[in-house]
């Protein structure tokens, strides 16, 4: 049961939100069983986190649920509600506003115009809740009308927590790595060699014996002192080093996430850096008794050599079945190589 | 040691630990809002630290915020916040306020202190001076010229030379400007150099005396030398310039040479008292310099130039040429909807005592303008705030039926010095109000491209166009 004072405050939220969309027709019931759904959903996740913003009670009392049920973006919400009912003048509103977002992301997740055609159809698709892929992308009012009834598509799923605009960014991001991981599924181990493309086994240089043993000797040491030195970083250091250094996003990008400049995040970055390399020089100087110079030459020898052994030792650990370039090649494609979406 | 060859190596190994998939990956929602930062502090933690883990939603987060910046739907401005508080706080900022604070505050104690020293100065030297000097013609220098030209020589009153010869037009009106002419003005005292303050301080009174006449005196036959110099130049050149065809540029500045003169002819400077027969000599010669600039005046006059012999009555002239150019009703001309400049050569005779009753000048003196002014209508790039009635342009424009006049930075329709109880309302160019004064008197599109507003009277109300 909800609190009188929690009911009038969602009943300014609702009229508020029928003033932006006067014409969606939606019941305020339904407008608050939403709200109770994301508030204990919300609740829920609280209590899966111990120690931090504790919940207090049930999620009809506590607090900071409360908190951050006022914090919805609520119009976004009483549009993705009306929508997923499956009200047709809520879907006319949905697509006048959203759906030439919806393609722009599906272009530039793609950035090539047929994959994106596809992609953006898919989403729409989804977010209908019709599971054939056949929907048009150009929906007339008969296809709207026809794809809205009785299915309620993803954006029931859709929370407040975030804009509606910046939901569809994300689902956009998720659709292509999924569309991603299933074309990518499909090449063939013929297709790559046709192309050249096919990973060669790698025969020992006999010239090299002397790196083989300093493969065996140092490459699981170097390793694992690097995990343990990168896994003591926070975890907004170890996600900025990833976010930079592969996955390509842009300094200015994550100045912006972050509310700083991109000259912080640079120097952000350089201390994390820094961090670890001090922290697996000074293991291998106490730990290992290797002097500068010749940490200096692992590191080089780290850099340089593309000996599967050095792979193969960090598989295990890292979880990983075929640890070669090309695999790490294929991985970064997403992003490196988004025109094959 | 190389640091890049480990940093690349560390970047290499953190690129084969991508793969880890922990646990249950964050939704769209979750997604969303860690991009917008709505996340609370301690899911934002876990999302990062998943996000640093599992590669795919490393990339969907990758992918987002690219989407993002393509979008640029993050407000820039939240980038600049941090920064302005981290250099609020920074002790380097604070040392260099402070040292600023410092610097500033030991200038204004030294600007201080030499104040006080002048105000000294004078004191004790024009006594003497005044004790000296009594009856005989007295001249009127400006004290500041006094002061800028004797402070700009060496301190030692013995070294006081006469400045370089005058070799350029502004140099010349700075020296006519330190042309002198006699007229009955009150005494006052000129400032003294405080090295001479400072000797006659030490030196018994009538030898201080003496010392100080001694300077001025010499400092006086300078600067009445420097400007019969400048005269003749300056004549030269206002021959040379009356051969020749006029150029706007030399027209504009002629004036204000002009005026220059003629003002400091006016203008009530500070005294200095003469003493000896000296003083008879140079004022022989003041009265022959401004003599010269009557003279000037006068050829200027005659060569078709504004000069604007005084600021009241520049524009009862300015008004007296209006009617003439434009209309024909003054007298002056009679070419019917010409677009005649002011012609100022008649500006002295009108000024001088006749009674003008032309419709610019009911303009001027109408309250339309007073209504303007009241009502504080910003002029458009004039200096002041709020519109004069002094006039300081004119120019006399006919449009269809209607002549337009050029004042103070605004077109006015004669009609509204007719109409000045009419309301007052404002519109623009492209107003449906404008294109409807258009309809029936097309004509005044020409006043659209002179860029400046137009007062209209029209159906009973007073339109400024902007």
């Amino acid at each position: 049961m909800m609190p009188s004072e929690m009911l009038k405050e969602i009943q300014e939220v609702f009229a508020r939100c029928q003033r932006s969309c006067p014409t969606i027709q939606l019941p305020f019931e339904s407008f608050c069983d939403r709200l109770a759904e994301i508030r204990g959903a919300l609740h829920e996740q609280h209590a899966a986190v111990p120690g931090q913003d504790g919940p207090a009670g049930n999620a009809e009392t506590c607090t900071g649920c409360i908190a951050l049920t006022r914090q919805l973006h609520h119009e976004d919400l009483y549009l993705a509600i009306a929508c997923a009912r499956g009200d047709r003048i809520a879907w006319e509103y949905f697509a006048d506003q959203y759906l030439p977002q919806l393609k722009r992301f599906a272009i530039h997740a793609c950035r090539n115009l047929e994959a994106s055609e596809d992609l953006a159809q898919e989403m729409i698709v989804a977010l209908l809740g019709k599971s054939s892929p056949a929907a048009q992308v150009n929906l007339t009012p008969a296809q709207l009308e026809s794809g809205l009834e009785g299915n309620k598509g993803k954006l029931q799923s859709y929370n407040g927590r975030g804009s509606l605009s910046g939901w569809l960014r994300a689902a956009v991001s998720h659709a292509a790595i999924d569309r991603f991981r299933r074309t990518r599924k499909q090449v063939s181990l013929e297709e790559l060699s046709e192309r050249g493309e096919l990973p060669q086994a790698q025969n020992p240089d006999p010239m090299n014996s002397s790196e083989e043993g300093l493969d065996s000797r140092w490459g699981p040491v170097l390793v694992q002192s690097v995990k343990q030195e990168i896994a003591r970083l926070s975890a907004r250091d170890r996600l900025l080093l990833s976010l930079y250094h592969l996955e390509g996003v842009s300094l200015k990008l994550l100045g912006l996430r972050y509310g700083v400049h991109e000259a912080t995040v640079s120097r952000w970055l350089e201390h994390a850096r820094q961090d670890v390399r001090k922290g697996v020089e000074r293991e291998l100087r106490k730990v290992h008794g290797l002097s500068a110079r010749e940490v200096g030459s692992l590191w080089h020898w780290a850099l340089e050599t593309a000996n599967p052994m050095l792979d193969s030792v960090l598989q295990p650990a890292l979880g990983r079945c075929s640890g070669s370039k090309e695999a790490a090649r294929q991985d970064n494609m997403i992003v490196t190589h988004k025109g094959e979406l | 040691m190389n640091h890049q060859d480990a940093d690349k190596a560390i970047l290499r190994i953190l690129d084969k630990q991508k793969g880890q998939s922990p646990a249950v990956c964050p939704d769209a929602n979750e997604l969303a809002a860690y991009l917008e930062a709505s996340l609370t502090a301690g899911e934002t933690a876990r999302f990062e630290a998943h996000a640093a883990e599992c590669a795919a939603c490393r990339k969907a987060l990758a992918l987002s915020m690219q989407m993002t910046g393509e979008e640029g739907e993050i407000d820039a401005a939240r980038v600049h916040e941090p920064r302005k508080s981290q250099y609020r706080t920074s002790p380097l900022r604070l040392a260099f306020v402070g040292s600023l604070v410092v610097i500033v505050g030991i200038m204004l104690f030294q600007a201080t202190r030499q104040t006080q020293l002048r105000r000294e100065t004078p004191q004790v030297a024009n006594k003497q001076v005044r004790s000296d000097i009594s009856g005989g013609p007295e001249v009127a220098l400006r004290s500041s010229d006094f002061k800028t030209d004797i402070q700009a020589k060496p301190s030692s009153a013995s070294e006081i030379t006469a400045p370089p010869p005058v070799a350029m037009q502004a140099q010349q009106t700075k020296d006519e400007k330190s042309s002198v002419k006699p007229v009955a003005a009150p005494a006052i005292p000129a400032p003294v150099p405080a090295q001479m303050a400072f000797e006659s301080r030490n030196m018994p009174r009538p030898q201080a005396a003496d010392r100080i006449e001694e300077i001025r005196l010499k400092a006086l036959g300078d600067l009445v030398s420097e400007a019969q110099k400048a005269q003749r130049a300056r004549s030269d050149v206002q021959a040379s310039k009356m051969e020749m065809p006029t150029r706007p540029a030399e027209m504009k500045a002629q004036p204000s040479q002009v005026a220059g003169i003629s003002n400091q002819i006016a203008s009530p400077a500070n005294v200095v008292a003469p003493t000896s027969n000296q003083m008879g000599i140079q004022n022989a010669q003041m009265a022959q310099i401004s003599n010269s600039a009557n003279q000037m005046n006068q050829q200027a006059v005659q060569a078709d130039r504004r000069v604007a012999v005084d600021p009241g009555r520049a524009a009862q002239a300015q008004a007296a040429a209006i009617s003439g150019g434009a209309g024909g009703r003054g007298g002056g001309g009679g070419q019917k909807g010409a677009i005649a400049p002011m012609r100022m050569m008649d500006a002295p005779a009108r000024a001088a005592g006749e009674k003008i009753e032309t419709s610019s000048a009911r303009i001027l003196n109408s309250p339309f303008l007073d209504y303007v002014a009241e009502n504080r209508i910003p002029m458009p790039m004039a200096a002041g705030p709020v519109l004069s009635k002094e006039v300081t342009a004119g120019f006399a424009k006919k449009l269809g039926n209607r002549v337009f006049y050029q004042m103070t930075r605004y077109w006015l329709d004669a009609e509204c010095a007719k109409h000045p109880e009419a309301p007052l309302r404002q519109i623009i160019w492209d107003s449906g109000d404008f294109r409807d004064i258009l309809r029936k008197e097309p004509a005044l599109a020409q006043l659209r491209t002179s860029g400046i507003p137009v007062l209209i009277y029209w159906n009973g109300i007073n339109y400024l166009v902007r």
